[in-house]
């Protein structure tokens, strides 16, 4: 008995030594952001690193926001992100449901070039893409981002590998008790898929929230404009303010850390197991 | 099934329709740019008009505010639209823009590469007729609008124009006990000095120069004599700036090292605000980085300029830099209005703005340079300078190939700069790259 | 047969539903602009001349273009280097993540930081720690005693290296979402089963969950994959492709020759080749996907 519990302790100290010194490797960068977010702008870069920033400037938080529109920006971006993630969560895991579940023929093929689109890389059909989107005149509008971005194959190549593992003894059941496949989808797929759901929807906002290039490309007006063309604008062709940057990166973080948190209760064990039983 | 199948060639017939249709070069006018249909119809109506000016910065650098609404101010019935995008990403958006034929009116350019790529794509207006017609002195711009002209023709007008200069902190010098700078320094003297600004050690190290990580560092203190091309595939003239600045680098250890640079992310005007370079080689746009920063309190050094460095010292009246033209894009729907705007910009009035805005206007004449040099703060010795330089060579130069080889000359100067390769072979390398890749 | 008849409508429909309405955006907003690049690979094209067809001359360019060569190479190396270390970081990651630890949401939380915390400050702070001479890293490795420290982005031999070390650390956390989330659907029962049997901590791993997760395995080995033949942002920010061309990876000469030389049917070419690479490899895995154990 002895032997076994001295092993825990020793495995015990041995994880949560690890996981503490990663921790330390993945917080290193937010504690320099914040650091910097700190300091004056020619202090930033100087070396060795100066962690607490001396003196400390307060102000910059204060700056970022007479500095650009930076309500603005993120009361754009925040629109942009929950439209599409809605949109892109709503039509993956419909299609994803068609490509595990139904059966139809050239289902695989056209699968398989869902996902092997997504290997060419966008600077390739960025123009034909422009054109599209400018002859239905929606340049300049949040639309043009919103209908590029909703339909996503990532998003149902990832829903598709949550639904598959789910047992068809489940489904079929369900189809014996009259069910139909809206009602299957529904009310037992996407509740036992629920921690895909999280995942996709965690996935997908945080790279609606930093893409750079769509909006780069697709909004015009500085109204319409998101928070990652924001804080560019601190970068001129002269000059950067790294300082200010960082500060308004570590405000516009807070949205992001705040989904990812209140999403964690779906990676609880157990959930999704819970239909199976009886 | 069949039906699904039926289904999916007529997409796929589709695709290659409105695939090759897209691809065709027609203008496609009616739909093109329906978005702006509103805007033409009021101007008809002899209302306001608007033309869109593609911008970078706009919203970060005052003088291009100042400029718009001083335009606007004058013309009360025209609207500028400006749309602008961050510098680094704006040659992007604009090759975007234009290929999707969009509405853009007027167009200012970010550097030579894009510039020598609309052109060859038939998307930049030839101004020569709207020259002709204003009479536009050309003089003004000091031969340097020719410099940027393609077959005998010219695609764009300059608004702003940056000649490289030596800045240097007086008070190290003073400290020191050395004297400052003359416009005939030698190459030589220019690595002695340094050696001699250099002391301390760790972040307390005041370096006696700052070559900054640019392959325009090096190599513009060779096209300053004019006398040498980046264009022919021989390189081997590059060699005693390569040697000075590396020796300064490696053996005297007077400069902030490239790799410093690199792994560091240093933007250049950090270490001179702090008063930790003596001496620096850059553009005449930081003179107005250190009057804004001079006025905002972020710097306190006491600092002038003095021509760049030369092999022998003797340079006359040369200098090396670069101007920014405005330009008119072919699909413009009001190219009569797109000139009205880029000539302002352009010339006396647009460059008045400039000036009081310490920028150095393309466009020169005697009270715009006054305007410039009466700024409070200015560079006692810029006035001199700006007098002398008149015989400016383009530190790039405006050819379609220029792209490519620039791609060449940036790797192979950073094997050069991180000691990978020595000099002599190295130049030989890029020498046979460009010749192999490029010119064949 | 009108009931048959009937009956396969019914069915199609039904596929239509759920497929259609993400199928026609992803039509025709990103496989119509694809279709065009595949066209586009037998043409020449500066986006605004007309195009004129030159055959399979872009796929011969690519044997005689040293740089697509390196370029190649060098994603390869890439690929091999991120891909099988991530898995690993990520599994391992959830896997401990998963069990009853203190503290876990603030260590999940943490590790998908560098995911989304900005490129521009991530890459900032990478290079301030790996800095060859005022670097943390060098420091703490000269003080174990080693010489000839490496130069890590600042040297041909370490850049790659440097680039890895980084795209692991940045896509861990994001792949240790993702199997967070399927060991949750784990089946307890078969744990409470192996238990019965007296099974070890490895081999109810290794029997058990494994299999389970197999179906995220496969979309995490191929979404690795395309992101690491695709990589472009992180070596942007980092290296840019230097020194020299030791990080010039397929994509950013992509970007080069569209963007800066214009050449778009060459640069359709060569992503049409990542295109096929990627689509060997998908199949491949597909293939081996319907022998696993875990479909049901």
């Amino acid at each position: 008995m002895e032997t076994v519990s001295y092993k825990k302790i020793i495995s015990k100290v041995v994880v949560y030594t690890l996981l503490l010194l990663l921790l330390g490797v993945a917080l290193i960068p937010f504690l320099w952001m914040l650091s910097a977010s700190l300091k004056a702008n020619k202090d930033v870069f100087s070396f060795p690193i100066q962690w607490i920033p001396h003196p400390i400037v307060w102000e910059n938080y204060i700056e970022i926001w007479k500095k650009i529109p930076l309500i603005t920006f993120i009361l754009n971006t925040m629109k942009l992100t929950i439209i599409i993630t809605v949109l892109q969560v709503v039509t993956s895991s419909l299609a994803s449901y068609g490509f595990a579940k139904l059966e139809f023929k050239g289902r695989d093929l056209l699968f398989l070039c869902y996902v092997s689109t997504i290997a060419i890389p966008w600077q390739v059909y960025m123009i034909p893409q422009y054109l599209i989107i400018q002859k239905m005149n929606l340049v300049d509008s949040h639309w043009s981002l919103i209908i590029l971005q909703a339909f996503s194959a990532f998003g149902v190549f990832l829903m598709r590998q949550f639904l598959i593992s789910i047992p068809k003894e489940l489904s079929e059941a369900a189809k014996i008790d009259g069910l139909s496949e809206f009602g299957i989808f529904g009310k037992i797929m996407m509740p036992l898929a629920k921690p895909g759901l999280a995942t996709l929807t965690i996935f997908t906002f945080v790279t609606i929230w930093n893409d750079f290039m769509g909006p780069l490309i697709y909004l015009n007006s500085t109204d319409k404009k998101t928070i990652q063309l924001g804080l560019r604008l601190f970068i001129t062709q002269f000059s950067a303010e790294y300082s200010l940057i960082m500060a308004a990166s570590i405000v516009t973080l807070v949205p992001v850390l705040i989904v990812f948190l209140s999403l964690q209760k779906y990676f609880v064990e157990g959930i999704a197991t819970s239909g199976l039983k009886g | 099934m069949k039906k699904f199948k039926k289904f999916a060639s007529f997409l796929v017939c589709m695709t290659m329709l409105t695939g090759c249709g897209a691809s065709s070069s027609e203008p496609i006018k009616e739909t093109g740019a329906p978005e702006k249909q509103a805007q033409t119809e009021s101007s008809n109506k002899g209302e306001v008009t608007t033309l869109n000016v593609a911008l970078w910065d706009y919203t970060s650098l005052e003088y291009h505010k100042k400029l718009v609404a001083a335009y606007e101010k004058r013309n009360p019935t025209v609207k500028i639209n400006v749309i602008e995008a961050p510098a680094n990403d704006y040659s992007d958006k604009v090759a975007v823009m234009l290929a999707g034929n969009s509405d853009i009116d007027v167009v200012f350019i970010r550097d030579t590469a894009s510039y020598t790529g609309y052109i060859s794509k038939g998307q930049l207006e030839p101004l020569d007729s709207y020259i002709t017609a204003d009479t536009v002195d050309l003089s003004a711009y000091g031969g340097m609008c020719e410099q940027y002209g393609v077959d005998n023709q010219i695609y764009g007008l300059p608004y702003r124009k940056d000649i490289w200069m030596l800045f240097y902190n007086k008070d190290l010098f003073d400290q020191a006990g050395i004297a400052y700078p003359t416009d005939n320094m030698t190459l030589e003297q220019y690595r002695e000095t340094a050696k001699k600004l250099t002391s301390g050690e760790g972040s307390d190290k005041i370096y006696g120069a700052l070559n900054n990580k640019w392959t325009q560092s090096v190599s513009n203190l060779a096209m300053f004599e004019g006398t040498h091309s980046l264009l022919d595939g021989d390189y081997t003239f590059l060699k005693p700036y390569y040697d000075t600045v590396l020796a300064m680098q490696n053996e005297d250890q007077s400069t902030l090292e490239y790799s410093t640079i690199i792994a560091s992310n240093i933007h250049y005007s950090g270490p001179f605000y702090n008063g930790q370079v003596a001496m620096m080689p850059m553009g005449s746009w930081f003179i107005n980085n250190m009057l804004e920063n001079t006025a905002n309190g972020t710097t306190a050094v006491n600092w002038d300029v003095a021509a760049l460095p030369s092999l022998n010292g003797d340079i006359g009246n040369k200098g090396v830099g670069a101007i920014t033209p405005v330009s008119i894009s072919s699909k413009s729907k009001n190219k009569d209005l797109a000139w009205d705007f880029v000539k302002f910009v352009t010339t006396e009035e647009g460059a008045q703005i400039l000036a009081e805005c310490g920028i150095m206007p393309a466009y020169s004449s005697e009270s715009v340079l006054n305007t410039l040099t009466s700024i409070k703060g200015f560079p006692v010795h810029g006035k001199d300078l700006l007098l002398n330089t008149t015989d400016i060579t383009i530190e790039f130069p405006v050819d379609e190939k220029w792209t490519s080889i620039n791609k060449i000359i940036g790797e192979e100067h950073e094997l050069m700069m991180i000691n990978e390769v020595g000099v002599d072979e190295e130049l030989a390398t890029l020498s046979q790259r460009v010749k192999d890749e490029v010119l064949n | 047969m009108k009931a048959i008849n009937n009956k396969s409508i019914k069915k199609f429909l039904t596929v239509c539903a759920f497929i259609l309405p993400n199928f026609i955006g992803l039509f025709i907003f990103t496989l119509l602009p694809i279709l065009f690049a595949f066209v586009l690979s037998v043409m020449e094209w500066d986006s605004a001349n007309p195009m004129t067809f030159v055959g399979i001359d872009n796929f011969l360019r690519l044997f005689k273009d040293k740089t697509f060569q390196i370029a190649f190479m060098n994603t390869i190396y890439y690929v091999i280097g991120t891909v099988p270390i991530t898995l690993m970081a990520s599994l391992g990651l959830a896997m401990v993540l998963n069990s009853k630890i203190k503290g876990r949401n603030i260590f999940r939380t943490v590790f998908f930081f560098p995911y989304v915390a900005s490129l521009i400050a991530v890459v900032v702070v990478w290079n301030m720690l790996f800095h060859p001479d005022m670097g943390p890293i060098n420091s703490m490795l000269s003080f174990l005693g080693v010489k000839n420290l490496p130069k890590w982005a600042a040297s041909v031999k370490w850049a790659m290296p440097t680039v890895i070390l980084f795209s692991v650390w940045k896509y861990m956390g994001y792949y240790m979402v993702m199997y967070l989330a399927a060991l949750q659907g784990v089946p307890k029962e078969l744990y409470e089963a192996g238990d019965i049997d007296g099974t070890t901590k490895w081999q109810r791993f290794r029997y058990i969950t494994l299999p389970t997760l197999t179906p995220t395995t496969f979309f995490v080995v191929i979404m690795l994959t395309i992101q690491a033949f695709k990589v472009f942002d992180i070596i942007y920010a980092m290296t840019d492709g230097g020194p020299g061309r030791s990080t010039t990876v397929l994509v950013s000469y992509i970007y080069a020759k569209a963007f800066t030389e214009f050449e778009f049917g060459y640069a359709s070419a060569m992503s049409i080749i990542l295109f096929a690479i990627v689509l060997v490899i998908t199949i491949i895995q597909f293939r081996t996907e319907k022998k696993w154990v875990s479909y049901m």
